[in-house]
């Protein structure tokens, strides 16, 4: 169930979202985007673990990652020196010699506390030097947090994403410009931006000022996908719904037959489509600005097929098959809802698949949520956005770091095959050790104490400071994957059985990831900031209505006129205009 | 004084008795009711059969809540808040009220002026959080304490009791010598208890329930009080992880369940606790108290 | 409450030293104080210069662009502001007219239960709401007024149908004052029924001989005597239509109610705290204050002009 903290997290974080991949392997697999990030040539550090990612490339060989490895020898080639796990015997890596504190703050999911000097920032510390000061605040708080330092120009030396725009940050001479900084002291990140182009829609006049988390390894994760009671669905003997409008018949034929409730939500995000991943991208619609297959930029919510979704949601209200409560009932007591056997149909992160079936196996044994192959939209398409591999836009850095140089080549150390695995393991010699290839591995006792716990995965990611959870610019997303309770179980639903369960799509392109917006202009950005600010609180507020009744559907057409009026035209214009631009400085790059 | 004794002031006081009844009905029973809840099976609430009564009996809500270190934590926290700042609220209180008590002070009416101008002219949110981070209070116990270490309200009412013991007291204290502090301190404060208790209480009260100044300037959640744990647990959706854990251990045999109403209820009456045993201690000190500043203005 | 004759007679001069020297004692004490309120409570006074700004955080309040009164001609051409304000004037406005009465009413029927110890128990019954935190409240209200929460349970077992509470625009403001009247009406109370047992015996027994009947008394001597009570606390409650408690309103609001819900502070703290727009949003903030100033001043020169006691 303690995946909705990470959710909760997530909606704070705004631009990136990061999510843990619930699924079961059991070696963590170092991906070939690693590749060219080997630390051959990293301020002369050589380390243990540099060899562990590139072992670990041949585990991955079939992943189908964009990159493939080149580096890979080389980093092999020069790990030699290292071998009994212990630590401090890496001097030569030290970026300092005297001790040097970082300060890092984050949004904190409530099942990972962030804790104090564990095994990762012990091992940052012996191999670099830096002390990582990590502050962590409740996840649904950190907006407000970040704003009030923001005022008070008090900032941390890194810290993620807030409301704050980057460009309103860099006009304010708030960020530090990076790029030159890669270029000289950061080869592992340079050679990471060479990898990505896409990357550089993330830069603001050409300068880089955010720094993206690397998935390290595989990305199992396959969006926000349907959920339905399969056990009822069996038992009225009704076939599996393969369209949308299917689903609606099924779903209210079922909370009649049952006498139960129909699909349950969390809040405005899922339904009305503020959030990054909703079910309507699956029906076609859209919320904010998406991209359509010619890279064309369109906001969704003064289009048709938006108010097709309107309607469609209209009638499940009608018709007691769609929880009138939706957009008042937060992560938490949407769990406890469908986990108390009432309802029949979720669409949201599988993340949580696997809690909600235990809750409900508690109440009912024979009940279960299953996946639904992705549902046909009125057109008869079938389309669904996945997370990206790498979250862009996740790490700040204060333009007020005292040595932006140590800081950088701190950072480049982090995104290298050392910092991954710390990132990933800890500590060597403490929480994990490199086996006769190189590769980490679990230490024993780590594998007893967490495998075991009752919430061993998050546990052991805020025992240890690991995963996404901590301060992760490099991502080993299925390291701790082994802690999970229920892992061994071939029924679970586990992201591996999502991913399984999606593979063809996820491979064949109906199940994409998204297109990053396009570099602005100050005058663009601020532009789509006012009126994102006169539109969207509005258009959540009406288009609620308009599904619960509370507004006549004859006003509709009206009222999307009058959204025009405030500039929702203007907001996919203006990203036109600048992806054209874009598109034109890349063509002369 | 009930010298009238007619039929239907009978009637009316069967009806204002019963009436009486219901408001102290209604006012305990969302009290009770979150009692009820926190103390009842997981899995009857889940199912939504606690309504009046509790249905089976598991403590495993209030187990869980002290299994919590971020809960014992933040109840440490606001227990050191609360009597620090309740402490410094006091002195600072009194050693305006005081003063101000004085007929005689020159310039008596401007402080009073100032600090009643305050009451209702105010900077703001932003600026003040902008002051109080300038100060370099960000992140301490201090940015909870030093803004709001008087209130002009308990001000005034304290003042107002000073101003009501009788000059004589002192007069002769005065020709022996003793200055204000002294007399202050021996003569007038010892007089003062019902006023002293009834501030403490309001202040302390303020203290232990308050949670958005530390939302605003407490950045490390080690540090959060009592309320802003409440907060996270009852508003920002942030499941307690002891009742996700308990979703895993439930498939056992046996399990007691722990809901997540449930678990939020124990966690709310538990940080009323303090409040509810310290009220009937000092309420007998606080009706004069509050009286006798009120009554004047 | 006058001051001694602060300079107002040059004669006096002297005389006026010799009393400052006598109470430099009580001066001294008042050096902590009158520096609490110079820094914490007169420094973000000052600090409001921003809202004539517009404030760049790293330029500091001086280096940041003077920009006059352009944040205030920004909202208040703002047809979306001024629904602020009146959602934030209804709010208080139904606080005073609703909730400011009721104690004055429980005040005077906890008077007339006959037994003191009756008195007594309804009393401490009534203040526990008080000390209720508004989280705890507000988390209250909407778990007792969700789909399946004991409202509704309540309302079934009488016959009724179930409502969404919460997600009605018509029912958030009788949910906001009846939890506060449901929280402070005991506590309100306390200072009428202080008030209550301070009236004169001898008035109630004149009454008496003149044969005045309960309800007569209750209207010709009680409220008469608690009057002056009554007046300074409804001049502090319309001074305070303006700040209606922006920490309740913020935990108890949705989308689907804003168009009611959404008051000025809340507006100043999601565009200032959430969405880094200070200059704009202590602008808008000044103007709730300034009406507040506006207000009490206005209500305390009608209590003077009807002849009933005032703040000052």
């Amino acid at each position: 169930m303690t995946s909705c903290n990470i959710e909760q997290n997530m909606k704070m974080e705004g631009t990136m979202k990061r999510k843990i991949v619930a699924l079961f392997m059991t070696m963590a697999l170092m991906a070939g985007t690693m590749a060219g990030c080997g630390n051959s040539d990293a301020g002369g550090s050589s380390d243990a673990s540099s060899d562990a990612g590139s072992t670990a490339q041949e585990s991955s060989a079939e992943s189908a990652e964009e990159t493939e490895g080149e580096n890979s020898e080389e980093s092999e080639a020069e790990s030699e020196e290292e071998n009994q796990g212990a630590s401090g015997e890496t001097a030569s890596s030290l970026l300092t010699e005297e001790p040097v504190t970082i300060t890092f703050m984050r949004g904190e999911n409530s099942a990972i506390p962030v804790q104090d000097n564990v095994a990762s920032t012990r091992q940052i510390l012996e191999r670099t030097g830096i002390d990582l000061d990590i502050t962590a605040v409740p996840g649904s708080d950190y907006n407000t947090k970040m704003t009030a330092l923001y005022a008070a120009n008090d900032m941390p030396d890194i810290f993620f994403a807030f409301n704050m725009t980057k460009r309103e940050m860099v006009e304010d001479g708030a960020l530090l410009a990076l790029s030159d900084l890669i270029d000289e002291y950061a080869p592992n990140i340079k050679a990471y931006y060479d990898k990505n182009p896409y990357l550089y829609r993330t830069m603001v006049d050409g300068e880089i000022y955010s720094l993206p988390q690397k998935r390290v390894d595989q990305n199992l994760e396959a969006g926000c996908v349907p959920f339905i009671r399969m056990d009822l669905l069996e038992d009225a003997g009704l076939p599996v719904p393969t369209t949308w409008k299917e689903l609606a018949e099924t779903l209210v034929t079922l909370t009649e037959k049952y006498n139960m409730e129909g699909w349950a939500a969390r809040g405005s995000g899922r339904i009305i489509g503020e959030s990054d991943y909703s079910w309507l991208d699956s029906f076609g619609a859209s919320f904010s600005h998406y991209t359509d297959k010619d890279g064309t930029w369109h906001l969704g919510m003064i289009e048709d097929k938006y108010k097709d979704a309107v309607l469609f949601l209209k009638d499940l209200v009608e018709r007691g098959a769609l929880d009138e409560e939706w957009l008042t009932t937060d992560t938490a007591g949407w769990q406890e809802k469908l986990g108390s056997g009432n309802y029949l149909f979720w669409y949201d992160n599988p993340t949580f698949a696997s809690g909600i079936n235990t809750a409900l196996s508690a109440v009912n044994p024979d009940a279960r949520f299953a996946p639904l192959e992705l549902l046909e939209d009125y057109d008869g398409n079938v389309f669904n956005y996945k997370q990206p591999t790498h979250y862009t836009d996740t790490f700040y850095i204060s333009a007020d770091v005292e040595d932006p140089v140590l800081l950088i080549k701190f950072l480049d150390w982090c995104y290298s095959d050392e910092g991954a695995v710390t990132f990933g393991y800890g500590r060597e010699g403490e929480t994990y050790y490199l086996d006769d290839d190189g590769n980490p591995q679990w230490l024993p006792e780590i594998l007893e104490k967490y495998a075991n716990a009752e919430d061993g995965y998050y546990q052991a990611s805020s025992d240890m400071g690991v995963n996404n959870g901590y301060f992760c610019p490099a991502w080993m997303n299925l390291t701790i994957e082994v802690f999970r309770a229920s892992s061994n179980n071939p029924d679970e639903l586990t992201a591996q059985y999502i991913y399984d369960f999606y593979e063809e799509q996820l491979n064949d392109g109906t199940i994409v990831e998204k297109t990053l917006l396009p570099p602005m202009t100050v005058e663009q950005d601020a532009r789509i900031q006012e009126i994102k600010q006169a539109v969207q609180d509005t258009a959540i507020t009406e288009f609620s209505k308009f599904v619960m009744g509370q507004r006549p559907i004859e006003e509709y057409d009206a009222f999307i006129e009058e959204l025009k009026g405030l500039g929702a035209q203007e907001w996919a214009d203006i990203l036109n205009e600048a992806e054209t631009a874009f598109q034109e400085t890349m063509e002369g790059l | 004084m009930n010298i009238n004794k007619g039929k239907g002031y009978r009637v009316f006081q069967i009806c204002n008795a019963l009436l009486m009844a219901g408001v102290c009905l209604v006012v305990l029973f969302p009290l009770y009711y979150m009692f009820i809840v926190s103390i009842s099976d997981g899995a009857a609430i889940m199912s939504g059969q606690v309504n009046f009564l509790p249905k089976g009996f598991s403590l495993r809500a209030y187990r869980a809540a002290f299994k919590n270190n971020d809960f014992l934590k933040s109840y440490w926290n606001t227990i050191v808040i609360t009597v620090s700042g309740t402490a410094v609220n006091l002195i600072m209180t009194t050693l305006f009220a005081y003063p101000l008590s004085k007929q005689t002070l020159p310039g008596r009416t401007f402080f009073m002026r100032m600090a009643v101008f305050t009451m209702f002219f105010t900077g703001g949110m932003i600026p003040s959080y902008m002051l109080v981070t300038n100060l370099g209070l960000g992140n301490t116990y201090w940015a909870l304490i030093l803004p709001g270490a008087i209130s002009v309200y308990n001000m005034i009412i304290m003042r107002t009791f000073f101003e009501g013991i009788p000059a004589e007291l002192t007069e002769v204290a005065y020709i022996d010598g003793a200055n204000d502090i002294q007399i202050l301190w021996k003569i007038i404060l010892p007089l003062s208890k019902p006023i002293f208790f009834t501030l403490l209480l309001f202040y302390a009260v303020g203290h232990w329930n308050g949670f958005f100044n530390a939302l605003l300037y407490l950045n490390d959640k080690s540090r959060y009080p009592i309320q802003m744990f409440v907060r996270g647990v009852v508003f920002s959706g942030e499941t307690l992880s002891m009742a996700m854990a308990s979703y895993n251990s439930s498939s056992e045999v046996g399990a007691e369940l722990l809901s997540e109403e449930g678990a939020k209820y124990a966690i709310i009456i538990l940080s009323m606790i303090p409040i509810l045993v310290v009220f009937p201690i000092v309420s007998r000190y606080f009706k004069s108290g509050v009286m006798i500043g009120a009554v004047k203005g | 409450m006058r001051g001694m004759g602060l300079g107002n007679s040059r004669r006096d001069r002297k005389k006026l030293w010799n009393q400052i020297y006598r109470n430099r004692w009580l001066y001294l004490m008042m050096v902590l104080p009158v520096a609490y309120f110079i820094i914490f409570k007169f420094g973000p006074i000052y600090g409001l210069q921003i809202s004539f700004r517009d404030f760049r955080v790293r330029r500091g309040i001086w280096g940041s662009e003077w920009v006059g009164l352009k944040h205030f001609r920004q909202y208040l051409t703002n047809p979306g502001f001024w629904i602020l304000v009146k959602n934030t004037i209804l709010l208080g406005i139904g606080q005073v007219l609703f909730v400011f009465p009721i104690p004055i009413i429980f005040a005077l029927l906890v008077n007339e239960v006959r037994s003191k110890k009756g008195q007594r128990l309804i009393q401490n019954i009534s203040y526990l709401p008080h000390f209720v935190s508004v989280v705890v409240v507000a988390s209250m209200v909407t778990t007792f007024l969700a789909k399946d929460g004991i409202i509704n349970k309540i309302i079934a077992m009488l016959g009724g149908s179930g409502h969404l509470f919460m997600q009605d625009p018509k029912w958030f403001r009788p949910v906001y004052w009846i939890s506060n009247l449901w929280q402070e009406m005991g506590w309100s109370a306390i200072i009428y029924s202080a008030a209550l047992t301070n009236v004169d015996e001898q008035l109630y027994e004149a009454a008496v001989i003149d044969g005045a009947n309960r309800w007569q008394q209750t209207v010709h001597v009680t409220l008469p005597a608690i009057k002056p009570t009554i007046s300074i606390m409804l001049i502090m409650a319309i001074g305070n239509i303006m700040s209606v408690s922006f920490e309740k309103v913020l935990l108890l609001q949705n989308a689907l109610t804003y168009e009611v819900s959404d008051i000025i502070s809340t507006f100043v703290y999601r565009q200032g705290l959430s969405g880094g727009q200070y200059s704009y949003s202590t602008a808008v903030d000044m103007f709730s204050t300034v009406t507040n100033f506006v207000l009490i001043l206005v209500a305390n020169r009608v209590c003077k002009l009807l002849g009933e006691t005032s703040l000052w």
